[in-house]
């Protein structure tokens, strides 16, 4: 009898349980990377949107998988609000004032969320405590107080483009600010504009003023009559004062020096004001073309951010340049070695 | 105007009868079905426990042990393949680690299963089919009914349950090489680290990827089985019809197991 037939059932025997024992070890050996039966630390978060997040999405810290996402939803607030745990090893390094980042990449490779720890060494917070994420003021207040560590991303395009993005920010609201001002400027008969309301207030302030100085005019008549008699009295102040042997004539016995000064000044003054005169209505002629170049402007720069948004988020050069593999040409010389 | 009007009748007449002959044969081929694995039931209780344990050792040996070598040689090669171009591919767009999802979607959840069914199918179904179509033309089918053995538990049972074991036996098999040996097979050509291969395949590899291969092999073997013995007990009296009952089965098998592949993947992302 054939060996094969005659010993089957030890075969088949063998051959059963090598696939038992193997599908065992695999399944064991995946309970064990995969922490089955490990400790997870559990968390909250808060985002100002969902996409790009997903069950089961890992949150990173230095290049570790440290975490999961296990639950998200839209709370009453209309916020993003994920549940997450953090592995039993990392869980030690959640200090107090850590927040999440959730970066995503434009081309569709997905997204990653990130960890960055508080910039005080504290106890680790504790299980299902809230950590903010940068994508609300509470995040990005601690990183503006500087309590938490934002690490430096080694992708240097992704490190020039953090870098000019707070300038790229302040700079779209210098000129958001400068184009509602422009605005306010260009309509002032509106009433409810801020220069309307200054006109409004100025008229209103003439008024009272000049109420006053009927009302104060009696008293006004009285100082004027003193001061009528203080310069009558030749005892006075005002008497010594004009003296020719005073101090006043001696300080404008000086050959006419102070006057030639003073009349200078207030000629350069006089054409300083012409030309400010000039500059305002040039201004005020060229102002749609300024607004609208500003407008341009912020444009341009947002189309800036969007690139270098872009550029931050293309794998193809965050991968940097490939190296290229120098091919050996098929020409070859008539006279070298060989022939 | 009498021609046209014949000929709808004659065409719907065609269409009713073609519909009444299918309905019937479903029927039938459910009954059949039913039949097996009423009988298995019994087999597995040991109602019945003598006379089938040959025939079911003998048909893992044909079916699971000696197609090993072949699974071996597949799913090295086709785990080798995706290791190497995927990685060259992935590389080249900074995604690299992806090489180890897409191999397990391929070799764990899609091709794993249906390769081996197709292995089988060409092998053991087509044994099959024409083994009992020789046994009906021989007239042993009506010998072991007039010694009142049900031909059904004593042939079919043993066969459907050597074919769906071994099917879930061939199918792990498949996934050890595929996942494990190819990674052997890549060492001579782009080498990896062993410690980070292992670590990202079982980072990626989840229990439902392991059971949904699993469900899939189980339910392939059962279908190549119970429809290889149905073509072989079609055969009625002619040596001739084998031939034809035994493509019909390995024809119908294959169409069989894509569609039950189709189902059981949009039943996992559903």
């Amino acid at each position: 009898m054939k060996f094969k037939i005659q010993f089957a059932s030890e075969i088949v025997g063998i051959f059963a349980l090598i696939a038992i024992i193997a599908l065992a070890t695999i399944l064991i050996m995946m309970g064990i990377n995969q922490r089955w039966f490990a400790r997870n630390y559990y968390y909250t978060s808060r985002f100002a949107s969902g996409k790009g997040l997903e069950q089961g999405m890992s949150i990173n810290f230095k290049g570790f998988e440290i975490g999961r996402i296990t639950d998200i939803y839209l709370t009453d607030e209309n916020d993003v609000e994920i549940k997450f745990y953090i592995q039993d090893k990392y869980q030690p390094k959640v200090f107090e004032n850590s927040v999440l980042q959730h970066t995503s990449s434009a081309l569709g490779f997905g997204g990653d969320l990130i960890f960055h720890q508080g910039a005080q060494q504290t106890n680790p917070l504790e299980e299902f405590s809230y950590i903010p994420s940068l994508d609300l003021p509470e995040g990005r207040y601690l990183v503006t107080r500087g309590l938490v560590k934002i690490a430096r991303d080694e992708d240097a395009i992704t490190r020039v483009v953090d870098d000019v993005e707070p300038i790229l920010e302040n700079v779209n609201q210098l000129l958001l600010s400068l184009n509602t001002t422009l605005t306010a400027l260009n309509d002032p008969g509106a009433g409810d504009s801020a220069l309307g309301d200054v006109m409004k207030n100025l008229v209103r302030t003439t008024g009272d003023l000049s109420a006053f100085l009927h009302q104060a005019r009696p008293g006004l008549n009285a100082i004027i009559d003193n001061l009528g008699n203080m310069t009558g009295d030749s005892r006075g102040l005002v008497t010594k004062l004009l003296d020719p042997k005073g101090s006043l004539a001696t300080l404008l016995d000086d050959n006419n020096r102070l006057f030639d000064q003073i009349e200078g000044i207030l000629r350069d003054a006089a054409y300083s004001m012409g030309e400010v005169r000039g500059f305002s209505t040039t201004f005020t002629t060229a102002r749609p073309q300024i607004l609208e170049l500003l407008e341009e402007g912020r444009q341009a720069v947002r189309l800036s951010q969007d690139v270098l948004e872009g550029l931050r988020n293309n794998p193809l050069l965050s991968g940097g340049i490939t190296p290229r593999l120098e091919a050996p040409t098929t020409q070859q010389g008539y006279r070298d070695e060989v022939f | 105007m009498m021609a046209p009007v014949c000929k709808l009748r004659e065409f719907l007449r065609y269409l009713g009868e073609a519909s009444i002959r299918y309905a019937r044969e479903s029927l039938y081929a459910a009954g059949y079905v039913f039949e097996i694995h009423k009988r298995t039931f019994r087999f597995l209780r040991h109602i019945q426990p003598k006379y089938g344990y040959r025939v079911f050792i003998m048909q893992m040996l044909f079916t699971g042990f000696e197609a090993l070598w072949i699974i071996a040689v597949i799913s090295l090669a086709l785990g080798a393949l995706i290791i190497i171009q995927g990685r060259s591919l992935l590389i080249q767009v900074g995604q690299g680690t992806l090489v180890y999802p897409i191999l397990i979607m391929v070799i764990t959840r899609e091709l794993g299963p249906l390769l081996t069914a197709f292995v089988i199918i060409a092998r053991s179904g087509t044994a099959m089919a024409t083994e009992l179509g020789y046994s009906v033309v021989s007239h042993e089918i009506e010998a072991y009914v007039s010694f009142g053995i049900n031909p059904i538990g004593y042939l079919i049972v043993p066969r459907f349950l050597g074919v769906t074991v071994s099917m879930v036996i061939l199918n792990l098999y498949f996934n050890i090489f595929g996942l494990l040996g190819s990674f052997i097979v890549t060492q001579f050509i782009k080498p990896l680290q062993m410690n980070e291969y292992v670590d990202n395949l079982l980072s990626y590899l989840t229990p439902a990827d392991v059971f949904s291969s699993l469900l899939k092999s189980f339910i392939f073997g059962a279908i190549i089985a119970c429809t290889a013995t149905y073509y072989g007990f079609r055969v009625e009296r002619s040596p001739t019809e084998i031939p034809q009952m035994a493509i019909k089965a390995v024809s119908r098998s294959f169409i069989l197991c894509i569609l039950a592949d189709a189902a059981i993947t949009l039943v996992y992302y559903i």
